[in-house]
């Protein structure tokens, strides 16, 4: 696989929700295309009859009478979230005015 | 006593096998199980340290990253709980490549850990820290995760015992996840009967995660002279040092010495583990790194007017080059038009390396790996 165009680099940095300096941008253009150069020996194997996936983790079994979790307190949560305001999570805005 | 302290204290900082030196260990009390209240606990007296991505209540836990410097964890793992009802003292978090993504320890956002045997090298990991401050004695025993390696390898780097227990032996509930499916929380120690009695109490069902399954450790008297040792032979055509195949091969003889009967057996798909494991961790842990957006975890990169999208983006700017860089594949292996490619091959070709082995374990009762 040649090496990734700025473009794509871009695109995949935006997929991924992470702001990559010009540095890293150069660095993983390069990288990548090594290592997904090292994947595609799978594709020797990729004809293999199989089920398509439904799930990522397999459960041992379900368990409905699984118990919730146990609760934590207002007072420790408060300590988790980085604002706070009248008892509620300080968020920024999600849309523009 | 006091120079002993002293030089252990020096021993943490040079080889910064553990992170927040500052923490007081956690001696268990009689309140916390019946066991230890009747003065008993299988594990009492155990001084046990703990990888930086297994949480314990009230402790720091960064997982080895800037991300979640700050953060105190507001409960205890599964197994911690059960370690701390079996007497077990906890005496500080240890180093690990960040979110375990490495085989160094350098990796690490606080420094790498040094081989206590030689401090020109590396400890192994991602678990280095826990394995470094077990073979440095700086404690009895310790906990790590593997993944992919990072119990086993970081166990023989410092030439002490490690566990990778069998997925769904040990409850992952507290444990920071990396790879979901191929996470699992294991012991190290300078001997195998500690790593059992470590094993033994914190392995098990647990109703807070579904994967794990109804198992209890029994110890078993294996006879020798009845067991049967599989060699799978793609594994002895691969290029490994001379000096490991070597041990590997004198420990085959040692075996088969004591009437062991050793049988030549095929894992076809085995070789193909590596790329697999290429395309499934990073493909689950840009999924599951997801949740570092700068509102949960405490730590958050703020300014002001920022809109939420911004400070997601700005929070993420903390993790790794190693992190950000398996986040750009997982997600590349997952997009529209290479799912198929890479993710769903390389699950299928999981599929196939699970079969290969249950149609081994049928024709012996071990097979050797390296």
């Amino acid at each position: 696989m040649p090496e990734l165009s700025r473009e794509e680099i871009n695109h995949l940095a935006k997929l991924s929700r992470l702001t990559l300096s010009d540095v890293e941008k150069e660095k993983f253009a390069k990288q990548l295309p090594e290592i997904l150069d090292f994947v595609d020996r799978l594709s020797v194997v990729a004809k293999m009859p199989s089920e398509k996936t439904t799930q990522a983790v397999p459960l041992a079994k379900l368990r409905p009478d699984e118990e919730t979790s146990e609760k934590l307190s207002l007072e420790t949560l408060k300590k988790l979230a980085p604002a706070w305001h009248e008892d509620q999570v300080e968020v920024p805005a999600v849309f523009e005015n | 006593m006091s120079k002993l302290k002293t030089e252990t204290q020096n021993s943490k900082i040079e080889l910064n096998a553990f992170l927040h030196t500052e923490l007081e260990p956690i001696v268990p009390s009689p309140l916390d199980s019946q066991a230890l209240a009747q003065g008993d606990g299988e594990l009492k007296g155990l001084k046990l340290a703990i990888k930086d991505n297994i949480l314990v209540k009230d402790w720091p836990a960064t997982a080895g990253s800037k991300i979640l410097e700050g953060f105190i964890a507001p409960y205890d793992a599964t197994v911690i709980k059960k370690l701390k009802e079996a007497g077990a003292t906890l005496i500080g978090k240890t180093n690990l490549d960040e979110f375990g993504m490495g085989s160094s320890t350098e990796n690490s956002a606080f420094g790498p850990t040094k081989n206590p045997w030689d401090p020109k090298r590396v400890p192994g990991g991602s678990s280095g820290g826990s394995a470094a401050a077990v073979a440095a004695d700086l404690c009895d025993a310790s906990l790590g995760s593997d993944t992919g390696g990072s119990i086993r390898q970081p166990a023989a780097f410092c030439g002490i015992t490690g566990l990778k227990p069998t997925y769904g032996s040990v409850s992952r509930y507290g444990l920071i996840a990396l790879a979901s499916s191929l996470d699992v929380i294991g012991p190290f120690a300078r001997d195998a009967e500690t790593v059992e009695r470590v094993f033994a109490a914190m392995s098990g069902e647990d109703n807070k995660d579904q994967t794990t399954f109804n198992y209890t450790y029994k110890p078993v008297d294996a006879d020798l002279s009845k067991l049967k040792v599989g060699l799978p032979k793609e594994l002895w055509e691969l290029e490994i040092d001379p000096e490991i195949k070597s041990a590997v091969r004198s420990v085959v003889d040692w075996l088969s010495s004591k009437g062991a009967k050793i049988i030549d057996v095929s894992l076809p798909s085995v070789v193909y583990a590596l790329p697999a494991y290429y395309v499934i961790l990073p493909a689950e842990c840009s999924a599951n790194l997801s949740r570092y957006d700068g509102i949960r975890y405490q730590r958050s990169v703020t300014k002001d007017s920022q809109k939420l999208i911004e400070r997601y983006m700005d929070t993420r700017a903390l993790f790794g080059s190693e992190v950000k860089r398996r986040i750009l594949i997982g997600t590349f292996a997952l997009s529209v038009g290479h799912y198929d490619a890479y993710y769903q091959t390389a699950v299928n070709v999981k599929d196939k390396i699970t079969s290969d082995h249950e149609r081994v374990f049928k024709e012996v009762d071990s097979p050797v790996r390296f």
